[in-house]
């Protein structure tokens, strides 16, 4: 097993008598892309920061490649990278000079003119950081998150306003990272993002870890079942009858949508054609699909996280 | 060697960030410029005026060291606190020193540019005399900045929102710079505003500033102001370094 670099155990914070972490444990291994996945207000952002140190937990404590995040900041420090959710640029330098000025920090930075190329900002290298699109914004804070060569990154929902594309291409370069055996821990309200990019996924909600594992261990753990979709706009369906269709294991409407959990995808789909038929429901739209991250994150919290 | 570069650059970096920020350069640069020449232009200068300008200078170069010490370092670092750089720069190895002493070098070289433009118009158009005494008045502004630039990043850091910046720090400036006899001579004022003058660190810097620019007294005759000026550097410095400390671990 890879050496871990970011060992939390513990982490807790309140505000007043609410509490936005509780006892947060976690590893993240060298070479390893770490997801924290979760909906508005789950606590992402707060673990994130306690585990860089910059914010005080109330209990508990975050070690990072040996030195804590709060007693030891200055060894944290330089082996860090990190985007923080909101703005944080200085707007009025141009990209090029806040390259130079934050590898002018670290004892062994990356060279600002490598940066720019690989993170396709040579044309803007003269920009203000103001004048820079969302995505171009996005690129220069992960390359100033890289500028000091890290070992271990910290990214607070780095793809969050980019397009597909622009998407893809910030996943390739974090896959990079993991290819020279950084620890990347990085927060996320895309399923699809857990899914194909983090090798090991936690799902949080109110500042606990539900549940944590690579994408398919939780799949396999928390959504087992394959799911059948139906459109049954304008059709009454009875809810009781449906539950007791072969093979069912759960029923639920979704909007418009109604959703069969099955343990057996062949034996509930005949039995609901039948019951279809029966009732006069047309079966225009109608598919299956295997159990998804989004699967797990409604058994676990019995809602759903849209993109 | 690491530091040096460090501390060159981040120098830079708030020197730019001075120089490309279009109000603080208005009310940095233009402004006192635009008085000079109007004062000049009312009044004169030199052998046949009455010398008004020379004694006019020093509350002008008070003015332009509040201007860019309080007023653009408050709002300034009040907005780098709200949109989060300053918080991203301390996640980095930044060290407490190299930030602060970035801030008051890029201070110093404003105020140098200031102080040179200020003097170079106020010569080639009306005759304004050079100060008597050039080292000690080289000493006392460059304090006189630092001192201004202390207490902007307390107020910078103390304030609740970049929005609150401006209109505090517009206050304090002006109240400042009234009440210490820089816009005009409050000599006939009552009592109780001609003792609040005695305590107003623009007094202090426009007293020194007579003494050394205008008289061509030594250092040593303005060690008090001077000291004054120090002790209020100190304070508000370490007020600024303690709260910006406190704010990058947020509790
Ligand atoms: N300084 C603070 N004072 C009071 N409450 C706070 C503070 N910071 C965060 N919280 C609360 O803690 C909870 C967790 O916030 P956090 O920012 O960690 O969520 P998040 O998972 O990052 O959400 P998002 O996806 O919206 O970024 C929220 O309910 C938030 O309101
Ligand atoms: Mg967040």
């Amino acid at each position: 097993m890879a050496e871990a670099k970011i060992i939390a155990r513990n982490l807790t914070k309140r505000y007043g008598t609410y509490t936005a972490v509780e006892g947060l444990n976690l590893t993240v291994h060298a070479g390893e892309i770490f997801g924290l996945l979760g909906p508005n207000g789950a606590g992402k952002t707060t673990s994130i920061e306690m585990m860089e140190g910059i914010r005080r937990p109330d209990a508990g404590t975050c070690t990072i490649c040996g030195f804590d995040s709060i007693t030891q900041s200055a060894g944290v420090r330089e082996r860090i990278g990190l985007t923080l959710q909101a703005a944080s640029m200085p707007e009025t330098a141009r990209v090029s000079e806040l390259l130079e000025l934050y590898a002018s920090l670290y004892p062994n930075p990356a060279r600002p003119g490598d940066l720019l190329q690989q993170f396709n900002l040579v044309e803007k290298a003269r920009s203000t950081a103001k004048s820079l699109s969302g995505g171009q914004r996005q690129r220069l804070s992960l390359a100033l998150a890289l500028v000091g060569r890290p070992e271990v990154l910290f990214l607070d929902e780095p793809t969050t306003g980019l397009d597909p594309q622009a998407r893809h291409s910030l996943w390739d370069v974090i896959r990079g990272l993991k290819a020279e055996g950084r620890a990347v821990i990085m927060s996320t309200h895309y399923m699809e993002e857990a899914e194909k990019l983090c090798d090991r996924v936690a799902i949080m909600d109110h500042g606990k870890i539900l549940a944590e594992g690579t994408p398919r261990e939780l799949v396999r753990e928390f959504g087992p079942e394959a799911a059948i979709e139906i459109d049954v706009t304008g059709f009454p369906v009875n809810m009781a009858e449906i539950a007791q269709l072969s093979a069912v294991t759960g029923v639920q409407t979704e909007d418009h949508l109604l959703v069969l959990r099955t343990a057996n995808t062949a034996a509930s789909l005949m039995a609901f054609a039948g019951y279809a038929q029966a009732n006069h429901i047309p079966l225009g739209e109608l598919r299956t699909r295997s159990a998804t991250m989004e699967d797990v994150f409604m058994a676990l919290t019995g809602r759903r996280l849209r993109d | 060697m690491r530091t040096l570069n460090n501390l060159k650059l981040m120098t830079l970096h708030e020197f730019r960030a001075i120089m490309r920020n279009k109000i603080a350069f208005f009310f940095n640069l233009a402004i006192p410029v635009v008085l000079v020449v109007i004062f000049g232009s009312m009044w004169g200068n030199g052998e046949s005026g009455s010398d008004v300008l020379d004694f006019m200078m020093a509350g002008q170069l008070v003015y332009m060291l509040l201007s860019a010490g309080l007023m653009t370092v408050a709002i300034a670092l009040a907005s780098q606190r709200q949109n989060g750089s300053l918080r991203h720069l301390f996640t980095t190895p930044l060290s407490m020193g190299v930030w602060f002493g970035a801030q008051m070098l890029a201070n110093i070289a404003m105020a140098t540019l200031q102080i040179v433009v200020i003097f170079v118009v106020g010569h080639l158009l009306f005759g304004v005399h050079a100060p008597l005494n050039i080292p000690a008045t080289a000493v006392v502004l460059f304090i006189s900045s630092l001192a201004c630039l202390s207490m902007g990043l307390a107020i910078g850091a103390l304030v609740k929102s970049a929005e609150a910046a401006f209109p505090i720090s517009m206050i304090l400036f002006f109240s400042i710079a009234m009440f210490g006899n820089v816009m005009m001579p409050i000599d006939g004022a009552p009592p109780f505003i001609l003792a609040v003058q005695k305590w107003m660190p623009s007094y202090f810097m426009t007293e020194a500033l007579g003494k050394v620019m205008m008289r061509g007294e030594g250092l040593l005759n303005a060690a008090g102001e001077v000291s004054m000026l120090l002790g209020l550097m100190v304070v508000c410095g370490s007020v600024a370094i303690w709260r910006i400390r406190k704010q990058m671990t947020v509790a």
